[in-house]
């Protein structure tokens, strides 16, 4: 008989849930045991804030003239966050993070033009020299940063390697992005919800999901109040400031990493974005900065 | 409303996506069985007007053997009887009428292989062997296959070899006709076939694979079939008389598209193409349809056409005149074609105490021969038309 079990961990800077209907505790811990290793790998490798991470190791020799080699996985992500920046109008950007220091939280006042300005030329990810063996960025105070990327990919990551482990009925969360394993064992899908921006304790929109993925990017909760306006974290790579123009966005697809990355893109196109999403024929909601929502869900979501 | 085709833009991430390490199980067929896998078939095969009748019982185990290794055994039983097509003749009317085999008979098949794979991180190779014993035919055969993962393994190459020896000792009975003709003859007779495979498949996107492969055989040796009989008008009755050598190709494609928003169902479409250098071309198409319905349940209806063409030396008789090297009137060498059709339906149970799936699934297929189903329509004759319907019903079990 099939029990349903959870899991609530910490990882990646997120909470984290796990739920999944396994055969015993025994077989649950097992995945659960898994997950979590597998999940705390990416982190190890992929954090900027870990002095020993890859990513650190990387940033630590730009402008060095020392190469850092790179292994299948990390060269897989380099061309998918190549494609990201060819979809987008170059603004989905992996080597934005620099501005973060001139963004970071509790800030009173606004960045001068100048320190933007001088920001701005350590950025672009055509700048980047990087092969299947290694990568090298050519400036110093260039940063690589997979932020954007990494928390959905290891959801995806996670599902599957619940599916290798027999588990056909469960869903993963890592800090609000979803991906499902397989539908509940009565073949519905699992509820899940879309918080407000505004209100994280309220959701905006709630529905059953069997299969794929719900990611969102938006202002929820890191942002800056100056001078009563609200900043968010997600940061023009061309302009150096943070964009406006929605508030946030949430889309379902197949794959958690795809979903998360056109959330994003979305977000960076500002005013744009929800005629972008549009032409897509993707099933999202979006909400601008005045508030409206604009839900497709119902189309691509059973 | 109705669900837009993906966009290009999503295509394209979920490509690039799909490169990433461990996002690849949906279109991913998967490859070391890190489990016990147990099936049992019984199947059911029956010839229409009280012709062959066959049942079959099937066991087929695998366990792994350490990380990177997987042994598998197969069994089978064949259990035959009735009659079969012996040779035609024509009436005083010109009508062709084809003879049966005369009583029933009852026959029993055993067969036994085995095989070991070994799995490299990106490739796998395997050895197997078997036999096969009837009262009046044995066969062995070896093979070796190998596999190449290629391009994050969306790219798969696949290399076979086989080679089997067979020993046919035709028994006595029945070997005098109605007629009084004698053809008794106990000669021991063998033929060697040896048989390549050159084949690629390849995932395109998450949602759809194609393979394609090509096979060369060649036999040699006693290819004739010692139970059938050619009649000439002017001679009466001779044994079935073929080439000492065949050389045949066939090239067989496969596509598989799995479609999401019928709830994960998948269409499997097959082409294959044979031809050898006794004269016979075929043409196959098999079309399925896999849709899983819910609570494990799956219905998978399943149709199929084939052509072919005759080979060269067949002739339902030979008629005054004639005279010939080699002949055969065995219907399989005639021009034909088939229509098959079938359902089967299936239940899956997950996680039931230390079994991790137990599956049962029963099918129906009713296939119907006739020579005016060929290509064309110039078939060889109605009079050896027939048809069979098989039953079959299995279990399987991974522990």
């Amino acid at each position: 008989m099939l029990t349903v079990f959870n899991f609530a961990f910490k990882a990646m800077g997120s909470p984290c849930h796990l739920q999944f209907y396994a055969a015993s505790a025994q077989q649950a811990n097992g995945v659960y045991a898994a997950v979590v290793a597998r999940i705390t790998q990416l982190e190890q490798r992929y954090s900027r804030y870990r002095a020993d991470s890859l990513i650190s190791r990387i940033n630590g020799a730009a402008g060095t003239g020392v190469k850092t080699a790179i292994d299948a996985e990390t060269f897989a992500l380099l061309q998918y966050s190549e494609q990201c920046y060819q979809e987008s109008e170059h603004l989905f950007d992996v080597t934005s993070g620099v501005l973060r220091g001139l963004w970071h939280g509790g800030q009173t006042q606004l960045p001068t033009t100048a320190d933007i300005h001088a920001l701005l030329p350590r950025i672009g990810w055509e700048k980047v020299q990087w092969s299947r063996a290694d990568i090298y960025l050519p400036l110093v105070g260039m940063e690589l940063d997979f932020g954007g990327i990494v928390k959905e990919y290891a959801a995806d990551v996670a599902a599957s390697l619940c599916q290798q482990h027999g588990i056909h009925s469960g869903i993963i969360e890592l800090g609000g992005d979803v991906r499902i394993i397989g539908p509940m064992p009565n073949g519905r899908g699992w509820p899940v919800a879309i918080r407000d921006p505004r209100h994280p304790t309220k959701t905006v929109a709630q529905f059953e999901l069997k299969s794929g993925a719900l990611a969102s990017s938006g202002d929820y909760e890191r942002f800056q109040l100056i001078d009563g306006v609200r900043y968010g974290h997600i940061l023009n790579p061309k302009t150096g400031w943070p964009v406006a123009g929605l508030r946030a966005v949430s889309i379902v697809a197949d794959q958690c990493v795809v979903a998360g990355s056109l959330a994003t893109i979305a977000m960076l196109k500002a005013n744009a974005g929800l005629g972008w999403l549009q032409t897509l024929h993707v099933a999202f909601l979006c909400c601008k900065n005045n508030g409206q929502l604009i839900n497709s869900l119902k189309m691509g979501v059973k | 409303m109705k669900k837009n085709k993906k966009h290009p833009l999503i295509s394209r991430l979920s490509l690039a996506a799909l490169a990433l390490p461990g996002l690849m199980q949906d279109a991913n067929a998967g490859r070391v069985e890190e489990t016990y896998n147990g099936d049992f078939q019984y199947g059911h095969y029956a010839e229409g007007n009280q012709r062959m009748e066959v049942d079959i019982f099937e066991t087929a185990l695998s366990a792994p053997i350490g990380k990177s290794m997987t042994a598998s055994i197969n069994l089978v039983r064949d259990v035959i009887s009735g009659a079969s097509p012996r040779y035609n003749k024509a009436n005083a009317q010109g009508d062709v009428k084809q003879t049966l085999s005369g009583a029933s008979i009852t026959e029993q098949r055993d067969a036994i292989s085995s095989g070991l794979t070994y799995y490299f991180d990106k490739a796998a190779l395997g050895f197997g062997g078997g036999f096969s014993r009837e009262n009046d035919y044995t066969s062995r055969y070896v093979s070796t296959n190998a596999s190449i993962d290629l391009n994050n393994k969306l790219t798969t190459l696949n290399f076979g070899a086989s080679g089997a020896f067979d020993i046919i000792e035709p028994t006595g009975r029945e070997i005098i006709e109605p007629d009084g003709t004698d053809f008794k003859s106990s000669k021991l007779r063998s033929k060697t076939s040896q048989q390549y495979l050159l084949g690629v498949s390849q995932v395109i996107d998450k949602n759809s694979l194609i393979q394609s492969n090509v096979t060369f055989g060649y036999h040699s040796g006693y290819l004739a079939d010692p139970y059938k009989l050619v009649y000439f008008v002017d001679q009466g009755l001779n044994p079935d008389v073929r080439p000492g050598e065949k050389f045949q190709w066939a090239w067989l494609t496969q596509y598989v598209r799995h479609f999401q928003q019928f709830n994960s169902a998948a269409l499997h479409t097959d082409y294959r193409f044979y031809t050898d250098d006794w004269g016979v071309n075929s043409h196959t198409v098999d079309l399925s349809w896999h849709q899983p319905i819910a609570d494990g349940w799956q219905v998978i209806p399943r149709f199929r056409y084939y052509s072919q063409d005759k080979a060269d030396f067949y002739q339902p008789f030979f008629g005054a005149g004639q005279q010939a090297q080699v002949y055969s009137s065995d219907y399989r060498l005639a021009s034909f074609g088939a229509l098959s059709g079938g359902i089967k339906l299936s239940k899956e149970f997950t996680q039931i105490k230390s079994l991790s799936q137990l599956k049962f699934q029963a099918g129906i297929e009713y296939y119907d021969h006739k020579s005016s189903y060929q290509l064309g329509g110039n078939g060889s004759g109605s009079f050896d038309d027939f048809s069979y319907y098989l039953l079959t019903a299995s279990v399987n079990a991974k522990f």
